[in-house]
């Protein structure tokens, strides 16, 4: 038989479904997609098995006459019946025409007879145990088979034809089924022929209300074989047009399908909103003690400063005072010699080199806004979606957040700090030291002059600057000068630390941001993208 | 009447048996309330059959014990019940000899009961005593059916006297048809019965949803007579033995079974012959009036035991769900409770004191200048102060806001974090989804007006201190210094201690906090003295305290009120077992 095109498409929506359960089987609620996955496989597996063969299965309740029927319609006495109840406890087949070993098999159906009979060939007509009686493992036996069986053919009687165990327990479930399912009223013999037809109104009324409109009822007797050359009619037709298995894949399908376009919701998942994202780098910010070590930063400026321009006389005092940095664990390693003279002259910038700060745990308060933040976000990307979306957002989410005030303590320890020493510091660093210079010069010019006066030696003579002695001005001069110079420097240097303490704030937010986009935001975008193509995907499948 | 080993009770009241009754009926009054209000919203094991089964009594005590308490001389109620088609509408007819319900091929052909009795006997039937739920008519015609689209129905009520009085027969509808309305009238009407007559047919006798309802039957002890209805010509005593061998499997071995072939009848034919040993079964139950009663109390016995058997079981699973309510409450509580006390545990470390609030403070007081006035004497410092307290209201404003956004912020947050917590350990317990379909939306976060409550009530603890400040200080030599500083300078001062003062800062803290600690521990200690600013401290915490606690406990009523509308009783179980007990020990 050579490919239909509804056999075609038929494939193409299997691969469909194949790339859904491949791709998307996170993103399903777990027993839709558990459906999907045995829904695929008997899908495949029957294929497998090519057209050939039609299996139409005779189900229904017990004492309707299924294997009375199945004789009747064979021609043959096949399967036993009884007047006690249950009498079928396991299917059989009466395959029609060529071998139909492997599919039998792969049907479970060990019990099988050959006939031939050219006008049903291809048939494979099963007769099922009953799915009403207080066996269970018949119902079990028929709930299997009715999920893979090409044609199902439910067989009643004018006793049981509205029983809740047919329609709601089986019926109702293949609403979408209708085309290939017949519905046989067994047993027409036992009523008046104008019961027979309102019976058969009646059933009809039924299946209309299951969803199963139009669906092909038949009234025949196994008894007296009325009707039997008309299912017979009935069953040669869906044989002959071999399109019955593909009917009812595509009915399966279409079942899944439905079931899938719902499990994705009416809303898309929209991208992260910027606002939310602002309000957790603020949050986070606060939390990575931002304005801490902004403070800092200022704070070892100025005293580097001091240390480069300061009065040599007084700069010892302040080499006695760590730099704040690096009590907050944000220094080097090193403890020798002064921060800023350290040999190699690489200290531009401070670099991390100990994985954690020790910068003082963040506030109970901070802490808090930050949760409430992610949870703000949470919110606000999941309320629209359906509930099992929704807990993967909020299992996205958690976790990063719970990670987040370690990661963004890493993130601030390996941030290069805006603190590369300006020029101004050498030269007036310079200038100091040759003020320095000076004033000791003319200190010790003035103490030789002390000496020798004491000793009586008669003055060299004196240089002189306008009316000031040379010395007296190098000495005075120079500490005057240093002084001022140290002024100016501190004043500078305010300024400067100012500055940077700007400067690190903004790149310390810009890698708070960072942080934040890489650890929650990202993943969480990249889940929210991920669903927003399965939900293109499902959605394709379900048109 | 005595029975073999049984009840001594006779069957005509005498009086020492009316009191017996009328304690019992009182008795049966209290556990049908207790089973009403017994919920079982939690999908734990048992939960789902304890749901159903406590309806189940409530009805069947409505319907049928209740009213038969109050009356055993009643007529029996004999309910013919049974599947779809297999002819207990035809089956009444023939007994009563006269086509009291329609028969037809359509199924379900009988939707609305029919009750037929003897003359005598109307006026038993005719009051809502027994299924008081069931609207009367009484109507000699025999209807078509109500529509199947229509969940009410009636009792139809009809007297022929060719059945005896003290029995009444009733037609119920089907078991197992796609009606539903059919099926739970159904139930309800074989649990009202005195005597089931049980109707199946030889298609239908190994059918499972039959073998429930006797299954049932056999459980109640109710009187059961089995009619195998329907059999092919031939195959009577084939399917018969089947049939035996199946009571026997299921218990009711000895169980009156009556065969009845199939037949082909014409128009309003009746059975004839098949029925004759059914009806004098009957006829004799309604003739001997000491044998339907005992047969009465008997089934009354049985349905005792039975109820009692089960509201066992439904104590059992009232207990189950009280202990996933309680865990789920202490769930709530647990994380309530953490948050109260890392808000007392942030109060009391002075942690609360950076930032915003210590900018004010120092705006407030100025601190380096305020040490230094504290060395040189309480006098100077006087003076120094009631400029700096009495004089800048704005700078003190500035400072009651920035502790009260901090308060503020830290309350919010923590409230934000226990209810999510809770939320999420509610859905990680296994009952917890049947929370989530419960909770409202924001369930998951702090209430929405937490933040104006919480600055409500903030703003009011700072304005009790003031008046804390006035009380304490008051008629005390310390008064006249007080007033002198200022009340709202000092209880800013007050304020400012609740947070730091703890009798022991450590490390780091004490580089925070100290600052502002120090001076106002050593103001207010020269104000008020030491053990009065100790006591006014701890008051004023106290108070702060109590008001998050306060509102907290509003947070987690959130919580609560879910619970509560999932309607688990506290000592459900107990009671109902409690008031079960008088059945169970057979005063009948």
């Amino acid at each position: 038989m050579s490919p239909t095109p509804s056999a075609d498409r038929l494939r193409k929506r299997l691969d469909a479904l194949n790339e859904i359960i491949a791709v998307d089987a996170d993103r399903l609620p777990s027993e839709l997609c558990e459906r999907a996955k045995t829904t695929a496989g008997n899908a495949a597996a029957r294929l497998g098995h090519g057209t050939t063969h039609t299996v139409v299965a005779l189900a229904g309740a017990t004492g309707s006459g299924k294997s009375s029927l199945f004789n009747a319609i064979t021609g043959h006495t096949l399967a036993a019946t009884g007047v006690t109840r249950p009498t079928t406890s396991a299917a059989r087949a009466a395959v029609f025409g060529p071998d139909a070993g492997p599919l039998l098999e792969w049907l479970q159906v060990p019990t099988s007879d050959r006939l031939e009979d050219p006008a049903l060939d291809g048939l494979v007509l099963l007769d099922l145990p009953d799915h009403d009686s207080t066996e269970s493992s018949h119902r079990a036996e028929v709930e299997r088979l009715v999920q893979v069986v090409d044609v199902l053919c439910w067989v009643v009687d004018p006793q049981k034809y509205a029983d809740a165990a047919l329609h709601e327990g089986f019926l109702e479930r293949f609403s979408g089924h209708g085309a290939v399912t017949l519905v046989l009223l067994n047993q027409a013999d036992r009523l008046h022929a104008d019961d027979v037809h309102r019976c058969l109104t009646h059933l009809g009324e039924l299946l209309a209300g299951d969803g199963l409109q139009g669906v092909r009822t038949m009234a025949v007797s196994a008894v007296t074989g009325s009707g039997i050359p008309d299912v017979r009619r009935e069953l040669q037709a869906r044989v002959a047009e071999r399109r019955a298995l593909v009917s009812r894949l595509d009915a399966d399908l279409d079942w899944l399908s439905g079931d899938l376009g719902v499990s994705v919701g009416e809303s898309d998942p929209a991208a992260v909103a910027p606002l939310a994202r602002d309000r957790l780098v603020r949050a986070a910010a606060t939390v990575a003690g931002v304005d801490t070590v902004a403070d800092a930063v200022a704070g070892t400026y100025r005293h580097r400063a001091s240390l480069a321009v300061g009065w040599p006389v007084t700069r010892w005092a302040s080499r006695l005072r760590a730099e704040p940095l690096r009590r907050l664990g944000l220094g080097r390693g090193s403890r020798g010699g002064a921060p800023g003279q350290t040999p190699g002259g690489s200290d531009d910038g401070l670099t991390m080199t100990v994985p954690r700060s020790s910068l003082p745990a963040p506030s109970t308060i901070s802490v808090g806004a930050l949760a409430s933040a992610g949870r703000d976000l949470i919110e606000d990307t999941s309320s629209q979606l359906p509930v099992h979306w929704e807990r993967r957002v909020r299992d996205t989410v958690e976790p990063a957040m719970r990670a987040l005030p370690d990661r963004l303590d890493r993130g601030i320890g390996s941030q290069q700090m805006p603190l590369q020493r300006p020029r101004w510091w050498a030269v007036l660093g310079t200038v100091q030291r040759l003020l320095a210079l000076a004033m000791v010069a003319g200190l010790v010019w003035l103490g030789a002059l002390f000496v020798l006066k004491w000793f009586q030696i008669p003055d060299p003579p004196m240089l002189r600057l306008g009316q000031v002695p040379l010395p007296t001005v190098l000495a005075i001069g120079g500490a005057v000068l240093g002084l001022l110079i140290a002024v100016v420097g501190r004043r500078l240097a305010v300024v400067g630390a100012g500055r940077r303490r700007e400067r690190a704030r903004t790149e310390l937010s810009k890698a708070i941001a960072a942080t934040v986009d890489a650890e929650v935001i990202a993943p969480l975008d990249a889940e929210l993208r991920a669903m927003r193509v399965a939900q293109e995907r499902i959605r394709a499948f379900s048109r | 009447m005595n029975g073999p080993g049984g009840s001594t009770v006779a069957p005509m009241g005498t009086g020492g048996e009316t009191a017996t009754i009328d304690r019992l009926v009182t008795d049966v009054r209290a556990m049908r309330l207790q089973l009403g209000a017994l919920r079982f919203p939690f999908d734990a094991a048992g939960a789902a059959s304890a749901r159903h089964d406590a309806a189940v009594i409530v009805q069947q005590l409505d319907d049928h014990v209740l009213p038969r308490l109050e009356n055993f001389d009643a007529p029996a109620l004999v309910v013919v019940g049974g599947s779809t088609g297999s002819g207990k509408s035809l089956l009444v007819s023939s007994i009563v000899g006269a086509v009291v319900s329609a028969s037809g091929v359509i199924r379900p052909t009988t939707r609305s009961p029919v009750l037929v009795h003897h003359h005598d006997d109307e006026h038993w039937f005719g009051e809502q005593r027994i299924l008081p739920g069931l609207a009367r008519v009484r109507d000699h015609r025999v209807h078509d059916n109500g529509s199947a689209d229509d969940p009410r129905r009636e009792l139809r009520l009809v007297a022929y006297d060719t059945l005896p009085a003290g029995i009444a027969l009733l037609d119920a509808p089907d078991i197992d048809s796609v009606d539903t309305v059919n099926r739970e009238l159904a139930a309800q009407l074989l649990a009202a019965a005195d005597v089931w007559v049980f109707v199946t047919t030889a298609a239908r006798y190994a059918d499972a949803v039959p073998w429930g309802f006797l299954e049932s039957a056999r459980e109640r002890g109710a009187p059961l007579v089995l009619v195998l209805n329907r059999i092919p010509p031939g195959a009577e005593t084939e399917v018969t033995a089947d049939l035996i061998r199946l009571l026997e499997r299921h218990g009711l071995a000895g169980t009156p079974v009556f065969t009845i072939v199939e037949q082909t009848l014409r128009g309003d034919e009746l059975l004839g012959e098949p029925v004759e040993q059914l009806r004098d079964w009957l006829q004799e139950l309604g003739a001997d009036n000491d044998r339907r009663v005992e047969t009465i109390r008997r089934a009354m016995r049985g349905v005792f035991a039975d109820v009692a058997r089960r509201c066992k079981s439904i104590a059992t699973a009232a207990d189950a769900q009280q202990v996933l309510g309680d865990g789920l409450q202490r769930v709530a509580e647990e994380h309530y409770a953490a948050a109260l006390e890392a808000v007392r545990s942030e109060v009391a470390d002075g942690t609360l004191i950076r930032g915003e609030v210590l900018a004010r403070w120092e705006e407030f007081v100025g601190t380096g200048e305020l040490l230094r006035q504290l060395r040189t004497g309480v006098g100077r410092l006087r003076s120094r102060l009631s400029g700096a307290l009495t004089g800048r209201p704005v700078t003190q404003e500035h400072l009651n806001v920035a502790v009260e956004n901090v308060l503020e912020r830290l309350l919010v947050s923590q409230a934000d974090t226990a209810a999510a917590d809770t939320l999420g350990d509610w859905r990680a317990m296994p009952v917890g989804s049947a929370i989530d379909d419960r909770a409202p939306d924001a369930l998951g976060r702090a209430s929405v007006d937490l933040a104006e409550r919480t600055a409500a009530s903030l703003r009011d603890w700072q304005s009790g201190l003031i008046s804390i400040v006035r009380d304490k200080g008051a008629g005390r030599r310390t008064t006249a210094r007080v007033m002198s500083l200022g009340v709202n300078g000092v209880s800013a001062v007050l304020m400012m201690l609740v947070f730091s003062h703890t009798g022991g800062l450590t490390g780091g803290e004490v580089a925070i906090a100290g600052g502002a600690s120090a001076v106002g521990h050593a103001l207010l200690e020269a104000l008020l003295g030491d053990e009065n600013m100790r006591r006014l401290a701890t008051g004023a915490r106290q108070d702060l305290m109590e008001r998050v606690a306060q509102l907290y406990d509003d947070e987690r009523r959130r919580f609560e009120a879910v619970l509560e509308g999932a309607g688990v009783s506290a000592d459900g179980g107990d009671t109902l077992r409690r008031l079960a007990e008088p059945l169970s020990a057979g005063t009948l």
